[in-house]
């Protein structure tokens, strides 16, 4: 691994200058938990890094007049067990619960898991089905972004140079139950092969749904036509036609762990227990 | 028994120390003016070195010395046969040392001023290759005109089974009786395919080692392997050097399985010190460790079994074929166990066994705990619970039927040298654990019913299988152990050490040492400390494997203990004694029967899996695995249930999660996040230890080896209960989630 300098800045005037440093490739760094291996393996070869635990509010979680704001830093075994997280968005929750195994959870943030932007990654599909906004500043000011559009490709974000992921809003559902389910290998420490988050609105009478697939697309997706399926109604054929949607809507890959084709399959399986515990919570 | 030690769990002597972490593994050692070692594998599974320039390597500051295969006195090693060569390249005087056989071969060693620069200047070396073709699968390594991928070889008496006749590294027959004459007698023929994945052994400290010149002139290297004695000898070949001029030391080991039986950093490590006469470091990376040290043996299987109607087998025909890779480390021994384990510890009038052991470009096969009998109880264990299903017998009946009674020949034409009670005993202990009842019709299975609250897509099963391993080394080889005993004091014993060069890779053999030496004698365990595994003070205690330390080292210790003791009241002060024990004489089996009486111990166990399977995701989950074990007397019962434990959470690793991708000779799953080892949380939530204890007449409290014996039928278990809530036998495993759904769908 090639030698790097570490600065921790304590406020965002000074981060903005270091991650402007001419003539350096600098990265931001939160729990390590992918920067570390992918400097390891030479993947990247930063000059620099930037710890952002220390700006202001990077590790808050609080609710406000909007909703619930989650600084980038906040820990994924802090989000699993934080009240106002599981009350506001037990989905978010539950992805964050499933992350690698407890060592990771207990170092690995929300805006790594966001930045290193893995189409596998556990926060995404929640995020996507929460309609959370992706919240950025730089030395020109804070913008924000909804988080469909902030991922853009696998390790590809919306992410300008010298911006910073400052944290998450999640807007206010009252009465919204969700669910996170995810298929791998083993029971810890390993790669998603499906992620399936839903989350039931109230709207009207019934609800509005949202269904979202992780790691089995270039980024994940939301998947509309199962959301317009359930939305007339969630018996047992809708959540049958809401699933084979899902299944049309991804394209997963063939590897080492898996074949595309078991993946798709899965999707159909994981899709419908996911919206069977939703529906679990609603009633 | 309980003695005043011996039955007892005492703490390790080492938990302290690894708790803390003040524990130093090869790794973490450092020594003033240390240069570091990084080494240049070749990453191409089969080529011809034309040239290795270092020229430009050398010129990087810091970089102080590259050594490639020409300046390796004699450039080849290996612990059965020196196939492999130190370095590969040219150069050399003998045949074939040019030649890369498998991605882990070594072309260079950098040795440099810091690590950094060390790598920096493996990546500068230069090396000119000529492709040559590749042969990855043994059957067309064994087709007619295939290349031959090694120089033709001699042959050595010690070793009949290790012919060399093109690819085929080693060969092993068992002819018994007349398989054929029995076929139409039959009331039930079982023939079946199979294919058993290689194994990874994932121990938590990858290869290490600091090499240095101690005060009296030595090149001495502190690393960890599995017998020290073993890595002095051939780091001596290597370097052309008499014995006593290498020392070899094991400081705190971070697990073997095996995987450490065979060289890794040990020879280059001495050759940079020898040359340069400075201390030296090498710490392999996981990713290195991964393609650098061998594998569980592939291997392919047909078996056709008979059963007569009462249950009672009249033949066992099995034809299997595994995986040597590159070169043949042990394959020969490891399939010498296979041979004599693929038939179980039954009575078959009738065997025919062919088993070959074949050259690949691949990573070499080579020892991993059970050493060939976890392949073959597989075959021997799913014929048996087919056998059972094909006559509607319980598969317990019929295992109770057939295993063998104190004097019935095995199908070697002799006993097992106990009374083999440990066979029954933990199988029954298994099956009432499981749930299984005894009537006037004999044992029946438990019935499995889903239970309130199973989703419609899971299915429950519950299944079985025993196994049985031979505990030492055999086939012929004088099994010994050398063991060493001080005692200090004037009216009284105030203090004993004992010396033995046992491998403590984390079993805890040094607590064990402790506590039967204090109980040998009489002693205070608090008086008795155990020294360093180091050839400068110790003899040679063996390998730490064949599940024999115990065995073997407490005998040495008794014979040690009694002569110290008896030079003690004769009034020497102080007593200094050693001792060699030498085990029950053993021969080599005939090359073309068989025949032969190969081992002079053997351990006996039973698993049993309760297994739950989610048929829409193919995902399996374990409520409960038992393993009963019958080790003869335990002597530390709580580091004992700990190596049960392992060693069955290991063989749930091997038959679910571990799938080990080789490809064209590369190794796909390179990394620990695509090679799956099973994390805590994938621990079955009970883990049932049946510890039983039938005396071994020659083990020392009656102690008989056991470290092997929980892995051996983990795999042949969890078939067995995937049958049981499937309807499906899987004759190839790992039971992956993507298998198991497969088969589902009937795609087997």
């Amino acid at each position: 691994m090639r030698q790097f300098d570490y600065y921790q800045p304590k406020n965002f005037a000074e981060a903005f200058e270091l991650l402007l440093l001419p003539g350096k490739v600098v990265m931001p760094l939160a729990g390590t938990t992918d920067i570390i291996p992918m400097a390891r393996e030479e993947r990247i070869a930063p000059d620099v890094v930037v710890d952002i635990k220390s700006l202001p509010g990077m590790r808050e979680i609080k609710e406000t007049e909007d909703g619930l704001l989650i600084g980038a830093a906040v820990r994924m075994s802090e989000l699993a067990s934080s009240p106002l997280v599981r009350e506001y968005a037990a989905v978010l929750a539950e992805g964050a619960a499933t992350v690698g195994h407890v060592q990771v959870r207990n170092r690995a943030t929300l805006g790594g898991n966001m930045c290193t932007a893995s189409p596998a990654g556990d926060t995404f599909p929640a995020l996507l089905v929460l309609e959370a906004e992706a919240l950025l500043r730089s030395v020109d000011g804070e913008r924000s972004v909804p988080v469909s559009e902030f991922f853009q490709g696998p390790r590809r974000t919306a992410l300008k140079k010298g911006e910073l992921l400052v944290g998450v809003m999640l807007p206010k559902l009252a009465g919204a139950q969700g669910h996170y389910a995810k298929l791998s290998r083993r029971k810890a420490a390993d790669l998603t092969l499906v992620g399936v988050a839903a989350l039931a609105v109230p709207a009207g009478k019934g609800y509005d749904w949202r269904l979202a697939l992780g790691a089995v697309a270039p980024t994940p997706v939301r998947v509309p036509e199962a959301e317009k399926i359930l939305a007339q109604g969630y018996d047992a054929t809708a959540i049958e036609k809401a699933a084979l949607a899902a299944h049309a809507a991804c394209s997963p890959l063939d590897d080492i762990r898996s074949s595309a084709e078991y993946r798709r399959e899965m999707v159909v399986n994981i899709t419908q227990r996911v919206i069977g515990q939703v529906i679990e919570k609603l009633v | 028994m309980k003695g005043n030690y011996v039955g007892r769990s005492e703490i390790r002597i080492d938990a302290q120390s690894k708790v803390t972490g003040e524990a130093r593994y090869p790794g973490d050692f450092n020594m003033v003016g240390q240069l570091h070692m990084k080494v240049l594998f070749a990453r191409r599974p089969h080529a011809r070195v034309l040239s290795v320039d270092t020229r430009q390597a050398l010129q990087l500051p810091g970089c102080v010395a590259i050594f490639t295969a020409e300046d390796v006195p004699v450039n080849e090693y290996g612990l059965q046969y020196p196939d492999q060569p130190v370095l590969c390249g040219p150069g050399g005087p003998k045949a074939g040392t040019d030649v890369v056989r498998f991605v882990g071969d070594n072309v260079a060693v950098v040795v440099a001023e810091s690590e950094t620069v060390a790598s920096a200047a493996r990546d500068l070396i230069k090396v000119e290759y000529e492709d040559l073709p590749l042969l990855t699968e043994p059957l067309a390594a064994l087709a007619d005109g295939a290349r031959h991928l090694h120089p033709p070889y001699p042959g050595i008496d010690i070793h009949p089974e290790l012919v060399f006749e093109g690819n085929i590294a080693s060969r092993h027959r068992i002819r018994r009786g007349d398989v054929d004459s029995v076929w139409e007698q039959a009331a039930a023929i079982v023939e079946s395919e199979y294919e058993i994945p290689g194994q990874e052994h994932v121990f938590l400290q990858p290869e290490a080692g600091l090499s240095y010149i101690d005060a009296a002139g030595r090149v001495t290297v502190v690393t960890s392997s599995q017998w020290a004695h073993e890595d002095q000898q051939q780091i001596a070949h290597a370097l052309d050097l008499p014995i006593e001029k290498i020392r070899v030391i094991y400081p705190a080991i971070g697990g073997a399985f095996g995987g450490k039986e065979d060289m890794s950093v040990q020879i280059v490590l001495a050759l940079a010190t020898y040359k340069l006469q400075r201390p030296v470091k090498l710490v392999w990376t996981r990713e290195e460790s991964l393609i650098g040290h061998h594998k569980r043996h592939r291997a392919w299987a047909h078996a056709r079994w008979a059963v007569d109607a009462g249950g009672q087998l009249l033949a066992a025909e099995t034809k299997v074929i595994a995986d040597a890779g590159a070169y043949v480390y042990t394959t020969n021994k490891v399939l010498g166990n296979l041979v004599l384990t693929v038939n179980g510890p039954y009575k078959i009038p009738h065997v025919k066994t062919d088993v070959l052991g074949v050259y690949t470009n691949n990573i070499p096969g080579g020892a991993f705990r059970g050493f060939g009998a976890p392949q073959g109880n597989f075959i021997a264990e799913s014929q048996m619970n087919k056998l059972a299903e094909a006559l509607g017998m319980d598969p317990v009946e019929i295992r109770l039927r057939n295993i063998v009674q104190a004097g019935d020949p095995m199908p070697w034409g002799k006993p097992l040298p106990d009374d083999a009670r440990g066979l029954a005993d933990t199988l029954i202990a298994v099956a009432e654990s499981l749930g299984w009842e005894e009537d006037a019709a004999g044992w029946q299975a438990p019935q499995i019913n889903p239970r309130p609250g199973d989703p419609a897509y899971l299915q429950r099963g519950v299944g079985l299988a025993l196994g049985v391993k031979n505990v030492g080394f055999s086939f012929g080889y004088q099994e010994n152990a050398w063991a060493g005993i001080e005692l200090q004091g004037e009216t009284e014993i105030e203090a004993a050490s004992v010396y033995a060069a046992s491998s403590d890779v984390g079993q805890g053999t040094r607590t064990v040492i402790r506590q039967m030496a204090a109980e040998a004698l009489g002693l205070p365990l608090e008086k008795v400390t155990v020294a360093p595994t180091d050839t400068a003070i110790t003899g040679s205690s063996g390998s730490c494997s064949a599940s024999r330390m115990t065995f073997m080292i407490g005998n040495a210790i008794q014979g040690a203990a009694t002569k110290a003791l008896q030079r003690w009241q004769a009034g020497a002060r102080p007593v200094k004694v050693e001792f060699t024990y030498l085990a029950p004489q053993t021969t080599q089996i005939d090359t073309e029967t068989g025949y032969g009486d190969p081992n002079f111990s053997y351990g006996y166990v039973t698993i049993g899996a309760e297994l739950l399977v989610d048929t829409e995701l193919g995902r399996l989950s374990f409520p409960k695995l038992v393993c009963a074990n019958d080790v003869g007397q335990a002597i530390n019962p709580r580091l004992l249930a700990g190596q049960i434990e392992g060693g069955v959470i290991q063989g749930l690793g091997w038959a679910t999660t571990e799938e080990l991708v080789q490809k064209e000779g590369e190794l796909l799953t390179n990394t620990l996040s695509t090679y799956l080892i099973p994390t805590t949380a994938d621990i079955p939530a009970e883990v049932e230890v049946i510890i039983i204890e039938n005396p071994e007449p020659n083990g020392p409290w009656g102690a008989r080896g056991m470290g092997e014996m929980p892995f051996i039928p983990v795999a042949a278990a969890i078939q067995h209960a995937l049958r049981a809530a499937t309807g499906l036998w899987y004759n190839k495993f790992p039971f992956t989630l993507e298998r198991v759904l497969r088969g589902l769908k009937g795609e087997l």
